[in-house]
Parts: C-alpha cells; structure tokens; sequence
C-alpha cells in the first residue's frame, strides 16, 4: 500500500467518531509518476484512501468501506498548489451496525472532496 | 401521453431525484437553478429524463432547454 | 490498472487485471477499496481511450468527478483475476457516465456509478 501520499500534521478529535486532521501532501510520491506524467493531479482514489486513515485514527480503529453513497470530487487537487488541507470526520452509528461517514477534504473556501459512505469496524 | 400528464411526470421525477419541493417548479424557471444543478448533477437529470421517458437531450439541444416550459415542449415533441 | 481489455464498442467494454502482490492498492494480501475504485476509473479510461483511438483523435487525460452508489461486497486476494464490465450511460459535454460491475469468477466484488471528466487539450 502507499504509505508516503500524505502526513498527519494534527489530529484533533472531538470524540471517537468525530474530528478534524490537518495533513500535507507529499509532491515526490511515487503516485505522481502516472498520475500525470508532468501534471501532479492528486488520485481522486488517494484521497478517499487518505479520509479512511483520517476516519481510523479519529475512531482509533481499523475501518472497512462497505459502500459508497456518494464521493464527489469538486475541485483538483494538486500536491504543488494545494499542499495541505483539512480532513472532517463524522461517522454516525447505524442500526445494522455499520457507520454513516459523512467527510470533507478541505482548505479554506475549497472543497476538494465530499464523501457519503458506510463503514464497518474490522 | 398527454402533454398535462407528461408535465406531471416531469415535475414529480425531477422534484424527487433532487429533493425540491414541487411546487418551486413553474414553467418559465430556470431548470438549473430552481434543482441546484452543477455540470455533474446537469448529467443526472439527462440520464434521468432518458431512463422514464426514452428521450436523449442531445448536448447541442441542451444549451436551448433552459426552463421548464422548454424541457416539456422538448419532450413532447419526442415522446 | 488494467492489463486487458477484453471487448470494446462504442457503449461498454469488458477488461480484466490480475492482482500483483506488488500493486500499490494490495494490503495484507487483499485488493484494497480505492483499489477496485481506481481499477474501475481505469477500466472507463481505456474504454474512452478505445473510442478516441478508434475515430482517429489522441486519449484526454480523465478524472473521477464523483462516486455513487458503489457497493464493495469483497476485497479480492492476491493473484485473483478480476474481469470488469463497464457500460456508457451517457455523455454530457466533457462528462461521461459509467456503469461498472467488477467480477471475480461468479462473484460481484464490486458495483458503482461513476461520471469522469474528459479534459480537452
């Protein structure tokens, strides 16, 4: 798995299913040589990855996507120009045991990403 | 179908695809504002009209149906 | 992302990728989520890259606009083949529709919607 797409600058959680982590983007990963050659576009794909590891340390356990509602991708995100974001957590307990996720990835007036999806604790 | 009903049809399916209240939608509104439409959703609701009605909105045609009024005249020449 | 693609036309096409132990998306041994999102991204890319190449006109670079309804009903091992069927639902300006079921075997890994922006340039 990709383990140098992104740092974790600081994670503030309000409570194990709610939360705000600030993190930076790493220009020389290796996903910038595809993706493009030429023009760092961040992978739609990353950044869910990169909220699913923000979910998991605010909810200081291993999560599993089950399902996505809806991911929009509003706005290009590149490593160069828009180093650092914030990512918003906020999972919901379900009745079939499974979280409603709702979370952002974020910087200023920008929205990078919008995600709707159920996870489940693994 | 009749033009009233297909007006019906068209106002209930857009209405719950895109959680407004039927009643904004008169006939000379503007589509992409009264539904909040961007250029992702604007997809959907082509899709959409194409899934019940079996019309394309050709994207040529589409910079000309801007309201309500001009969607059901589009569709009820096609239906 | 990619390694075959089966069967294209003008509306759907069929592609297949073995999972190597070494793809970036692989954890414990397992084909991760973003994994069979991106491997469903690039599926609909070769398909649009397929018609582009077909009418004679140089592939745009794609991205994923947005992600819905996808459901993820396993995560497949390493070495598994998976064979993706993505289908064009429609084409609004520079956005396409896609429709995709990726199979392992007779299992459904994975099922989505997804629409790509298709830059022109």
């Amino acid at each position: 798995m990709i383990d140098d797409y992104f740092t974790i600058l600081r994670c503030s959680p309000d409570s194990r299913l709610k939360g705000k982590v600030r993190v930076r983007l790493n220009p020389d990963c290796t996903v910038y040589a595809g993706h493009f050659p030429s023009e760092p576009v961040s992978p739609g794909v990353c950044n869910i990855e990169m909220v699913r590891q923000c979910a998991e340390l605010v909810h200081n356990h291993t999560l599993r996507i089950n399902s996505i509602k809806q991911c929009r991708l509003t706005t290009l995100m590149t490593p160069l120009l828009h180093p650092q974001a914030d990512v918003n957590i906020d999972m919901q307990a379900k009745e079939d045991g499974y979280y409603r996720l709702v979370a952002a990835i974020g910087e200023g007036e920008s929205v990078y990403l919008t995600l709707k999806a159920d996870v489940s604790d693994v | 179908m009749e033009k009233q009903e297909l007006i019906e049809k068209v106002n209930s399916v857009l209405a719950e695809e895109f959680e407004v209240e039927e009643s904004i939608i008169t006939p000379e509104a503007n589509i992409k504002t009264t539904l909040q439409l961007d250029s992702l959703s604007l997809v959907d609701m082509v899709a959409l009209i194409e899934s019940e009605f079996g019309v394309k909105i050709l994207p040529a045609d589409l910079a000309k149906v801007q309201t309500f009024e001009a969607l059901y005249d589009y569709l009820a020449e096609r239906v | 992302m990619v390694d075959v693609v089966w069967s294209a036309t003008e509306t759907e096409a069929e592609t297949g990728l073995t999972i190597a132990s070494d793809n970036i998306f692989v954890k414990d041994s397992l084909f991760s989520e973003p994994g069979l999102i991106e491997h469903i991204a690039q599926s609909a890319a070769a398909f649009a890259g397929y018609g582009t190449f077909a009418r004679g006109e140089s592939p745009k670079l794609g991205y994923i606009g947005e992600i819905k309804d996808c459901i993820i009903n396993c995560l497949p091992e390493v070495g598994s083949e998976l064979r993706t069927h993505i289908q064009l639902v429609i084409e609004v300006g520079s956005i396409r529709l896609i429709k995709a079921e990726v199979r392992v075997g007779e299992k459904i890994a994975a099922t989505c919607q997804m629409k790509i922006f298709l830059k022109d340039d």
